[in-house]
């Protein structure tokens, strides 16, 4: 299919034009990176991504098996657990920080506050597939966290 | 793009400069979304893996201690997004709207643009069946815009000095992918459907 006398530059340039024709980077992809810069410079403490049971061995993975999925942030003074119970099927997490918090659960494009209740659990039926981050609101000093955007 | 250094383009975006931001976003979306589908991902996929990655960057933004490495930064990202999704399962929702494959005005003569469409197929076949580390390599190496030496090194994360034997390898073996299982020249496979 590929004649042999083609050159190696020949036929990478050939392989690159029919990747850019055959699958180019969707526009919708690009507005979504575009749009992504008003999340720059949140002035919020980054709960950084520790644990993620997706990325486990997939022998621990199939024990734990039921298709959820764990997820655990961590910042100096903020835990958030999360657990994405599936396609669909929302998630529910918990918040362990000192005093009450306020959480929202960030989309691209919305933010959604959640009720917490006083052990710091809170859930939702709403959390479209696509990335998402829990931002977390300290109710007294009114400093913020917001986890590292993951993609459910 | 802009012309000041890259490293400078990455504060400036980092700082707030929207110009900046989009311009990062031109030279490096085909990167990110070419690291994504290498590793196999649909199209729904690889755009969650993109969006995630440009998102870890606005937030980690002013973080990023060395900021002329973007581009092996971007692709790290991607690649380690990109697991986490093999890994989570499939997503089948579309995205958007797939733009329509344009086609040349020169070759709107039907056997010859069949003809190409043939050709196309079946590199796009043989490239589908490279193992991902050089289906990586020859997407990242054939983006446009090109990629220098350095950041092909960073991304790839391989000394400058293997990515043209590396690349001389991977060519030779979508060679050998195109060989094997539709021996038809695609002039053949052509005919074939204009007279049947």
């Amino acid at each position: 299919m590929i004649p042999d006398n083609e050159p190696d530059d020949g036929l990478a340039a050939r392989l690159g034009a029919v990747l850019a024709r055959r699958d180019p980077v969707p526009s919708s992809v690009i507005a979504a990176a575009k749009a992504s810069r008003v999340w720059r410079a949140v002035d919020a403490e980054l709960a950084l991504l520790l644990h993620d049971s997706a990325v486990e061995s997939d022998e621990l993975a199939g024990v734990r098996g039921g298709g959820s999925r764990l997820l655990t942030f961590v910042s100096p003074g903020v835990t958030v657990e999360l657990e994405v119970l599936g396609r669909g099927r929302g998630l529910i997490g918990q918040v362990v920080a000192k005093g009450g918090t306020r959480v929202e659960l960030c989309e691209p494009e919305r933010v959604v506050p959640v009720e917490v209740d006083r052990t710091g659990h809170f859930s939702s039926t709403d959390a479209p597939a696509g990335p998402m981050s829990v931002r977390v609101t300290d109710e007294r000093s009114g400093a913020v966290t917001q986890t590292e955007w993951v993609a459910i | 793009m802009d012309h000041r250094a890259l490293g400078e383009v990455v504060r400036a975006a980092a700082g707030g400069d929207d110009h900046a931001w989009e311009a990062l976003v031109d030279r490096f979306a085909g990167l990110v979304w070419g690291v994504a589908r290498s590793h196999g991902l649909s199209e729904a996929d690889a755009a969650d893996v993109s969006q995630s990655t440009w998102l870890r960057l606005a937030e980690h933004a002013n973080a990023i201690r060395q900021p002329e490495r973007i581009a092996g930064w971007l692709a790290t990202t991607a690649r380690n997004e990109s697991v986490r999704i093999l890994r989570r399962g499939h997503r089948d929702i579309p995205v958007g709207t797939r733009e329509e494959v344009a086609m040349d005005e020169e070759t709107s003569d039907v056997a010859s643009r069949i003809l190409e469409e043939e050709r196309d197929i079946a590199l796009m076949t043989a490239f589908e069946r490279l193992p991902p580390r050089c289906k990586t390599l020859l997407r990242v190496l054939t983006a446009a815009p090109a990629p220098s030496y350095a950041e092909a090194s960073e991304v790839l994360e391989m000394p400058i000095g293997s990515i043209g034997p590396t690349r001389a390898r991977c060519l030779q073996h979508l060679r050998r992918c195109s060989g094997g299982l539709d021996a038809r020249r695609p002039e053949a496979a052509a005919e074939a459907r204009l007279s049947g």
